[in-house]
């Protein structure tokens, strides 16, 4: 991938940002009625509201509170939120690395299971193996991940004490702690993007078996694993790297509702309280926020394009 | 390639007959009718009022008065459920009518007119499908306020996008075809081209990503619901009852699971019917 390309896309992502900035900043300003009197609740004092106001910056005219919120945010400071009084910024990175865990983790699990079981069932298409295979990713395809949640730890953590049922042990308290609270809600939240793997996966590996230069290769003498690893990978991954950027801003909204079921306080749990108080600038952090890590991982995803496939560099 | 292989299929004769020819859609389509028969029926075949209290009859297991059991209330499970059908049915429909209602008519416009209006409302598209779903719909129900009506609205605003860029697609498809510009050498005005000359030829595929955005819709209620900001008490929906019952699971650890099966069962339904419809629609064979 050129240098021009990477600046292409980077230009993209900003443009995509910027937009988002835009619409989180108009969250405010498209709320029916007086916010801060929403905010302030019904038993608030004049002062209370205009004390909010006051901190909303809403008192002056709407380009002015743009520019001024522009240039905060570019200086890093996404504002104070109403009820804690911390900052926002401070708020978000101490619940986000409970989050990335587990989206990261139950990327890892989609990866492995997802990846292998398609791989399989597209290389023994017809069998049985095939049929459990796309049977399976059609019911977890349908299956809410904190539903799914749910039974795991009734299974493994309250019927079965094998691991704790809530909470979160940060990755410096030890690797087991870490992991043993989220492999649960992890494999539960990668489940449906397992599924959707192995279904592009199958699909990718089916089309691939019938080009000209897999019977080649075949007819070369390349069998087994040397012809999946040499011949197959590379180029039935394109379309599941594809896949795998489309899932990753549903990873990050799923996690919202498997961090309630998990008893972790993250990102989501944190969005949730700040959308019951109407806590505006936590809010518009965390909106703020998930679109970077999407937007970073999309331009991951294209630079990957261009590793995988050579043609793309030039392209 | 000529241009018809670019046209989206036209929607055949009796799509329905074909959809319900393969037996796994004929089962779907089944528990769609009986899901709305007893949505309908609820309150002729409910066993009991989903909303009165026996209070001395807390997480009662099943019994041949309470089908499935009673909840943190002593409510009966069952006729919560099919009350809660309702909601199953009619909540994804208010977000899929917001996603058309606003995607189709984008979609349609942008597809024909293509230049700036194209661009922006692309770029917004975009913009807005880059954000994780579950969290513009928790910023969009922060400002409209908590509830089914309002979580539903905010899924569909979230989906129209999704809508938006199927219409617009398969527009710019149509828009190149002869009859199109007969319509406008004729005279028609853009919006009667639109609605009457290019709408039937985008059915098809427009009808396929409804299907299956009733599902993800159902996912998202489910999601909404059950962390409180969907359905309000005393009202349940499927999601909610799976709130309650994660609350209250030392007392009663397989209360989640009656309302868990129906939530994937009607979402497995939508989904192979989508599937369907788009083999169907698009003269695929059976997978």
């Amino acid at each position: 991938m050129t240098a021009g390309m990477v600046l292409r896309r980077l230009a993209a992502g900003v443009l995509v940002l910027w937009l988002v900035s835009v619409l989180t900043f108009l969250l405010v300003q498209l709320t029916p009625g007086d916010p801060a009197e929403l905010i302030a609740g019904e038993n608030a004092t004049v002062e209370d509201v205009a004390r909010i106001r006051e901190q909303l910056g809403l008192n002056a005219p709407v380009v002015e509170q743009y520019l001024r919120w522009c240039g905060d945010l570019l200086r890093g400071d996404l504002g104070d939120s109403l009820f804690s009084g911390r900052s926002v910024a401070e708020t978000i990175a101490q619940a986000a690395p409970a989050t990335l865990s587990i989206t990261g983790l139950a990327i890892a699990v989609a990866v492995v299971v997802g990846v292998g079981a398609g791989l399989v069932a597209g290389l023994k298409q017809g069998s049985w193996v095939d049929r459990a295979v796309s049977t399976v990713a059609t019911l977890g395809i349908a299956m809410p991940s904190f539903w799914v949640a749910m039974l795991l730890i009734s299974a493994f953590a309250l019927s079965n004490r094998w691991l704790p049922a809530t909470g979160y042990a940060p990755l410096r308290e030890g690797l087991w702690p870490w992991l043993s609270h989220l492999i649960l809600p992890a494999t539960a939240l990668g489940l449906a993007t397992a599924a959707e793997l192995a279904r592009h996966t199958r699909g990718s590996v089916c089309d691939v078996l019938v080009r000209p230069y897999i019977r080649t290769a075949r007819a070369r003498g390349a069998s087994g694993f040397w012809l999946v690893r040499r011949h197959l990978l590379r180029n039935a991954a394109i379309p599941v790297v594809t896949v795998l950027g489309l899932q990753a801003g549903r990873l990050l909204g799923g996690s919202i509702v498997v961090e309630v079921v998990a008893g972790i306080t993250g990102l989501g749990t944190t969005a949730i309280n700040a959308v019951l108080q109407r806590d505006y600038p936590v809010i518009q952090g965390y909106v703020l926020f998930s679109a970077v890590i999407v937007v970073l991982v999309n331009l991951a995803v294209d630079l990957t394009y261009g590793w995988i496939n050579p043609k793309v560099r030039v392209a | 390639m000529t241009a018809a292989a670019t046209l989206p299929a036209p929607v055949r004769r009796r799509p329905l007959r074909a959809v319900l020819r393969r037996p796994s859609s004929a089962v779907a389509f089944a528990f769609l009718v009986l899901l709305v028969g007893s949505a309908i029926a609820a309150p002729v075949i409910a066993p009991h009022d989903p909303d009165a209290q026996e209070l001395g009859n807390r997480f009662a297991g099943v019994s041949l008065s309470h089908l499935a059991g009673t909840d943190e209330f002593g409510r009966d499970v069952l006729s919560r459920l099919l009350y809660a059908a309702r909601i199953a049915v009619t909540a994804p429909l208010i977000s899929v009518g917001v996603a058309v209602l606003v995607g189709l008519p984008a979609g349609l416009w942008a597809g024909r007119r293509r230049g700036v209006v194209d661009a922006v409302s692309g770029r917004l598209a975009d913009t807005l499908l880059s954000l994780p779903a579950l969290a513009s719909a928790l910023a969009i129900v922060a400002v409209l306020g908590p509830g089914l009506t309002n979580a539903m609205i905010a899924v569909g605003i979230i989906f129209s996008p999704t809508v938006f860029r199927v219409v617009r697609g398969a527009t710019l498809a149509v828009a190149e075809e002869t009859f199109i510009e007969s319509a406008a050498a004729i005279g028609c005005s853009t919006r009667r081209t639109l609605w009457v000359h290019v709408l039937p030829n985008i059915a098809a595929p427009l009808l396929v990503q409804v299907t299956i955005l009733m599902g993800v819709a159902l996912l998202a209620e489910a999601s909404l619901s059950f962390i409180g900001l969907g359905v309000q008490p005393p009202d349940a929906s499927w999601g909610s009852m799976l709130g309650a019952a994660y609350r209250s699971q030392y007392d009663a650890p397989y209360a989640v699971v009656p309302p868990g099966i129906a939530l994937v069962l009607t979402v497995l339904t939508f989904n192979t019917l989508g599937d369907a419809l788009r083999d169907v629609l698009s003269g695929r064979r059976a997978s």
